[in-house]
């Protein structure tokens, strides 16, 4: 029988830590993995990957593999920067293929209720980056919620000594919702008829 | 509007009951504690998924059970809705024909219903927290942006009061001036509201009392002057900064749209101090029938109203006056008492009678 501190104890342990994942689900997927040991290994295998080589960009903190990533590297316009919540809004920006900047991944929203402050944010760097480089514009693609609003206006007080053109992405998105959860044609007229602030 | 059938299920002592109203007049009668005023909470939380009441949820479903249902078939301008709430200890679901609405706001103008019950006329002698409630249930009953607008600012008041007990307050300008942002288009909408329920009241009033006295209710938020949301904003901004200090002291917003109240004048003076008992009386009930006048010419139908307790609110004078205007606008009522008054047959024809009983229902004819 098994106790609570066997190792399938402890997977199930930690599968329950994900989002939307409860007891239930936890032993279904932990009995599951336990049926094939070739998913066993390639699951832990891809999880040990994933740990080793994917880290934040040291430029503009989405998540890649290589430093500086494909974007920051790549052959884009690099006088536009569109400040975004996390790489995921990233990636459905990308899907839009609307756009041909580069991108700055904050790592979350200004929130006291969740302790966290412009200082928790990749603020300073989005300024320096500003400063330093040869930009015309910084576009403000923060979620439409009440932080993601509070983010955009405190970035637009804090990019107004720079004298750089800021704009926010406009129409097109319910009020309310996150980026991620947008569709690509939503996200293309949004960025088309973004407003300077 | 007319609600054509009603099923509640689970809910507070009603343990199964359905029921097909009549197209005007519905009494309920039977002693207090027995389940009637329930009956029309669950009505009235049909279409506004909000009680009446001040409740926690948990207390809506009945003891023992794990979840409460509320079942009602809404025809309005010719159009027929199954509308269905089902509450559970997790929270609340509304369907609209078997489909899952995902935001409060679907189910806006679907089933529009105007209470008026024992404490609305408390709301005259309450503290200004029960007229700032009543507001807001009234404002966002005919203007569906009210409730975005509502939400935001509370949120973003959340936010705000939480920085203000912590010891690094970065970013607080921010905070500031996005809640005087909402604060603003929750006061230009309370206003618009305010002002045109006015006229109605008062052209109610003088039907009712039959007297000249000048009645009405007044909005004036602390610190506001305009009526423009841009100058309101701006007015805001300079309530919270004179705020400033004590709010850091205190670790809370002090002032703002959040501690307005509503007040109730007759002659321009307070209804509270200064009008009698019948005054008062007139005046909540004049307030109500403008209520109904507003959904009305909003949505184009009438509304319903759920009358609870009729006989402790209204007189013979004023339960006639207001079974008059309810014929001429033709509107749905549902009302409750503990008595078969024979008064009220007189004055309302065709009631359906329905006695309620230890939670359970009886229809006992036209
Ligand atoms: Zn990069």
């Amino acid at each position: 029988m098994l106790t609570k501190s066997s190792s399938l104890m402890r997977l199930v342990g930690e599968l329950k830590k994900l989002p939307g994942i409860g007891e239930r689900t936890a032993l279904r997927l932990a009995f599951h993995l336990l049926k094939s040991p070739q998913n066993l290994t390639a699951l832990s295998e891809s999880l040990c990957e994933v740990r080793d080589r994917v880290h934040p960009c040291s430029t503009c903190f989405a998540i890649t593999e290589t430093d500086p990533c494909s974007i920051c590297s790549g052959n884009r316009d690099s006088s536009v920067i569109c400040v975004i919540e996390n790489s995921q809004d990233l990636m459905a920006l990308e899907r839009s293929n609307a756009y041909n900047g580069m991108y700055h991944v904050l790592e979350g929203a200004i929130s006291p209720l969740s302790g966290i402050g412009p200082a928790d944010l990749r603020i300073g760097e989005l300024l320096s980056r500003v400063t330093e480089g040869q930009l015309k514009e910084v576009v403000i693609a923060t979620n439409f919620t009440v932080e993601g609003e509070a983010t955009a206006l405190y970035l637009t007080k804090a990019l107004k000594s720079t004298g750089v053109k800021v704009s926010r992405l406009a129409h097109g998105i319910p009020l309310g919702s996150d980026i991620e959860f947008v569709d690509a044609a939503t996200v293309q007229w949004a960025l088309q008829g973004r407003n300077e602030l | 509007m007319r609600l054509q059938h009603v099923a509640v299920t689970n809910f507070r002592n009603l343990s199964t009951l359905r029921f097909d109203p009549g197209g005007q007049f519905n009494l309920f009668y039977g002693p207090n504690g027995h389940g009637k005023t329930n009956l029309l909470e669950a009505i009235h939380l049909l279409g506004s998924v909000r009680s009446f009441r001040t409740v926690r949820l948990p207390e809506l479903i009945r003891h023992g059970e794990l979840r409460a249902q509320v079942h009602g078939a809404v025809e309005s301008n010719g159009i027929r809705n199954e509308l269905r709430l089902t509450l559970e200890s997790g929270g609340r679901r509304v369907e609209i024909d078997g489909k899952a609405i995902h935001r409060a706001s679907d189910l806006h103008g679907k089933l529009n219903t105007v209470v008026f019950s024992p404490d609305d006329s408390g709301m005259v002698r309450m503290g200004p927290e029960t007229r700032r409630r009543y507001l807001d249930r009234a404002v966002y009953m005919g203007d569906i942006g009210y409730l975005h607008c509502w939400h935001d600012y509370q949120r973003i008041l959340k936010q705000r009061n939480v920085l203000l007990k912590s010891t690094d307050k970065s970013g607080l300008e921010v905070w500031t001036e996005k809640l005087a942002e909402a604060g603003a288009e929750v006061i230009e909408r309370r206003q618009k509201f305010v002002s045109i329920l006015n006229g109605k009241l008062l052209q109610h009033y003088a039907t009712i009392s039959g007297h000249s006295e000048v009645c009405g209710i007044s909005y004036r938020p602390d610190g506001i002057h305009s009526s423009e949301r841009e100058e309101i904003k701006n007015e805001l901004i300079s309530l919270f900064k004179r705020h400033e200090r004590s709010d850091e002291r205190y670790g809370t917003t002090t002032a703002g749209p959040h501690r307005d109240d509503l007040n109730f004048l007759l002659d321009e003076r307070p209804l509270k101090a200064f009008g009698s008992q019948g005054q008062q009386k007139s005046f909540v009930l004049s307030l109500k029938m403008a209520e109904m006048d507003n959904l009305q010419e909003i949505f184009g139908v009438s509304p319903l109203l759920l009358l609870d307790d009729m006989s402790s609110e209204l007189d013979a004078g004023r339960n006639n006056n207001l079974m008059e205007f309810l014929i001429a606008r033709d509107i749905q009522v549902f009302i409750t008492t503990t008595e078969r008054s024979p008064a009220l047959f007189k004055a309302a024809p065709n009631c359906a009678v329905f006695r309620v009983e230890d939670g359970n229902l009886t229809f006992e004819g036209n």
